[in-house]
C-alpha cells in the first residue's frame, strides 16, 4: 500500500497533467510526472523504477479530471507488478484501453453539461446580484471537479481495473442530460432577466405588460432561430458579426 | 499618459498570463473563464463592477466552444482580458459599459485568432520536453519528469503574458477613440442582441431532445413571475 504522502503528491500532480500538452503525445508527460511519486515508493530498485517511469511516458489523452481514476488504477496495477516482478505490469494496456471511453465521458459530462450549467447559473446570479455570480460559478463547478479528482483517484487505488465499475455506477451520461435540461430552464429565466434589465435601461417609457407582451415572444423566437443557425454550422464569431454589425451601424446612423 | 497605459498593459498581461495557465496547463478550476477573468481584470483597472457585465456576455457567447481532442478553442482568457481592457478604457466613469461592448467585441474577435495561433505553437514546442524527459530517463536521470512537465506550464504562461501584452498595449492606447460611441444610446440594441445571441449559444451548447421545450416553459414561468411583480 502506498503512503498517504505519495498519494497526496499524485493528487497534486494531477492538476498539472496537461502542463506539457503536445499534439503528438498529448498528456503523456503530465501523466508520467503525476504518477512518479507513487512509482518512486513502489519500486525501490533504481533500474525497475526507471523502467516504470518509461512505461508511463507514452501517449496518453483523456479528459483531465478523468485522469484521476486512471492514475489510481495504474498505481494499483503497478503495486501488483512490484510484487509479481519485472514485466508484469498491466497498467499500460489498461490505460490505452480506458482513455478513449473516459475521455468521451468526461468531455460530455464536464465540458458538455456541468460547465454550461455552472456558467449559466453564474451569469444569472451576476445579472441579478453582481459579483456573487462568479463566486457561485466557481463553487458549483469545482464541487464536481474536485470530487472527481479526489474520489476518482481514491477509487482507482482501491479498485484497480474495477474502477470502471465505479465510474459506470456514477451514471454520468444520465446526470449530464439532467444538467442540460436544468441549464435550458435557467436560460429561459436568463432571457426574461435580459428583458427585465433592458426594461430598466430603457427608462420604462412603456407599461411592463406591453414590454413583456412584445419583447418576450421576440426574444424567445430569436433565441430559438439563432440556436437553429448554430445547428446549421455557423460559428459564434460569424454570428456575432451577422447579428450585431447591422445594429451597430443602424445605431450610429440614428445617433 | 503613455507610461500609464504601458504599466496597465503590463499588469493585465501579467494577470492574464497567470490566469491563462488555468485554461490548459494547470488546475482547470475555471478561473480562466470570462465570467471570472473579466471582473479580475476590471478590478486591476479600477472598475470590477462594469467588467462583470463584460464577463457575463462573453461567458454566454463562448459557452459552447469546447476543448475536445486536438481542437484548440477560442482563447477565452485572452479575449476576456482584451475586451475588458478596451471596453473599460473606452468608457468614461459615468457611462455604462454596454454602449461600447458590441463594437469592442467585433474588433477583438479577429485578434483572438492570434492567441489561438500562439497556443498552437506552444503545443508544438511542448513535444521537446517530452523528448528531453525520455532522453534523460535513458541516461538514468530519474528526477526529470516534473521539471520537464513544468517547463510546458512556464511556456504557456510566458506565451500568455507576451501575446496579451503586445495586443493589450495598442488596444488600450487607442480605445479612447471609441468613446463617442458610448454616448450614443442607439447602439444599445446591439448589446441586447449580444445577450440574446449568448442565450442562443447556451441553448445550442445543451441541445437535447427536450431542451427547447424546457427553455420556453421556464421562460413563460419567469415572465409570469415578473408580471405578477416577483422579479
Amino acid at each position: 500500500m502506498i503512503s498517504r504522502g505519495a498519494l497526496l503528491k499524485v493528487f497534486l500532480g494531477s492538476f498539472f497533467i496537461q502542463s506539457s500538452w503536445s499534439f503528438e503525445k498529448m498528456q503523456g508527460l503530465g501523466f508520467a510526472s503525476a504518477i512518479a511519486p507513487a512509482l518512486k515508493e513502489i519500486f525501490k530498485d533504481k533500474k525497475a523504477r526507471i523502467e516504470a517511469y518509461k512505461r508511463h511516458l507514452d501517449f496518453y489523452n483523456a479528459h483531465p479530471y478523468m485522469a484521476s481514476p486512471v492514475l489510481g488504477a495504474s498505481i494499483n496495477l503497478e503495486e501488483k507488478a512490484g510484487e509479481a516482478g519485472p514485466g508484469a505490469s498491466a497498467a499500460p494496456k489498461f490505460k490505452s484501453m480506458i482513455m478513449g471511453p473516459y475521455g468521451a465521458i468526461g468531455d460530455s459530462f464536464f465540458w458538455g453539461s456541468v460547465r454550461p450549467m455552472a456558467s449559466v447559473i453564474g451569469v444569472l446570479i451576476t445579472l441579478l446580484w453582481g459579483w456573487k455570480g462568479p463566486l457561485a460559478f466557481l463553487l458549483l463547478y469545482n464541487c464536481f471537479h474536485l470530487w472527481m479528482r479526489f474520489y476518482g483517484l481514491k477509487a482507482g487505488v482501491r479498485d484497480g481495473k474495477d474502477v470502471v465499475g465505479y465510474i459506470m455506477s456514477l451514471d454520468l451520461p444520465e446526470w449530464g442530460v439532467r444538467f442540460k435540461y436544468l441549464t435550458a430552464a435557467v436560460l429561459g429565466v436568463v432571457s426574461v432577466v435580459v428583458l427585465w434589465s433592458l426594461f430598466g435601461a430603457a427608462g420604462a417609457p412603456v407599461k411592463k405588460w406591453v414590454w413583456l407582451g412584445a419583447g418576450f415572444p421576440a426574444v424567445m423566437a430569436s433565441v430559438i432561430a439563432l440556436s437553429l443557425l448554430f445547428k446549421r454550422g455557423l460559428s459564434i464569431s460569424k454570428l456575432v458579426y451577422i447579428v450585431t454589425l447591422p445594429l451597430i451601424l443602424y445605431g450610429l446612423l440614428l445617433g | 499618459m503613455l507610461s500609464g497605459i504601458v504599466s496597465s498593459s503590463l499588469i493585465v498581461a501579467a494577470v492574464g498570463g497567470v490566469i491563462s495557465l488555468d485554461r490548459t496547463a494547470a488546475f482547470q478550476t475555471m478561473v480562466s473563464r470570462p465570467l471570472v477573468t473579466a471582473p479580475v481584470i476590471g478590478y486591476f483597472l479600477g472598475n470590477a463592477e462594469a467588467a462583470l457585465i463584460v464577463g457575463a456576455v462573453l461567458e454566454l457567447l463562448l459557452i459552447g466552444d469546447l476543448p475536445v481532442g486536438r481542437y484548440i478553442p477560442v482563447h477565452e482568457t485572452g479575449l476576456s482580458v482584451l475586451v475588458t481592457a478596451a471596453a473599460l478604457n473606452a468608457t468614461p466613469a459615468s457611462f455604462p459599459v454596454e454602449g461600447v461592448l458590441p463594437t469592442v467585441l467585433l474588433v477583438m474577435i479577429p485578434v483572438s485568432v492570434f492567441y489561438q495561433k500562439a497556443d498552437t505553437i506552444v503545443r508544438r514546442i511542448n513535444i521537446r520536453f517530452f523528448d528531453n524527459a525520455r532522453t534523460m530517463l535513458d541516461n538514468g536521470e530519474e528526477a526529470c519528469l516534473m521539471g520537464e512537465n513544468l517547463k510546458g506550464a512556464a511556456l504557456f504562461c510566458l506565451t500568455g503574458f507576451v501575446t496579451i501584452f503586445v495586443t493589450a498595449l495598442p488596444v488600450m492606447a487607442s480605445a479612447r477613440y471609441l468613446r463617442p460611441m458610448v454616448e450614443q444610446s442607439a447602439v444599445y440594441p446591439a448589446f441586447a442582441a449580444c445577450l440574446v445571441l449568448g442565450v442562443a449559444a447556451g441553448v445550442n451548447a445543451v441541445y437535447a431532445e427536450r431542451t427547447l421545450l424546457i427553455f420556453t416553459a421556464a421562460g413563460i414561468v419567469a415572465a409570469a413571475v415578473w408580471m405578477v411583480g416577483g422579479l
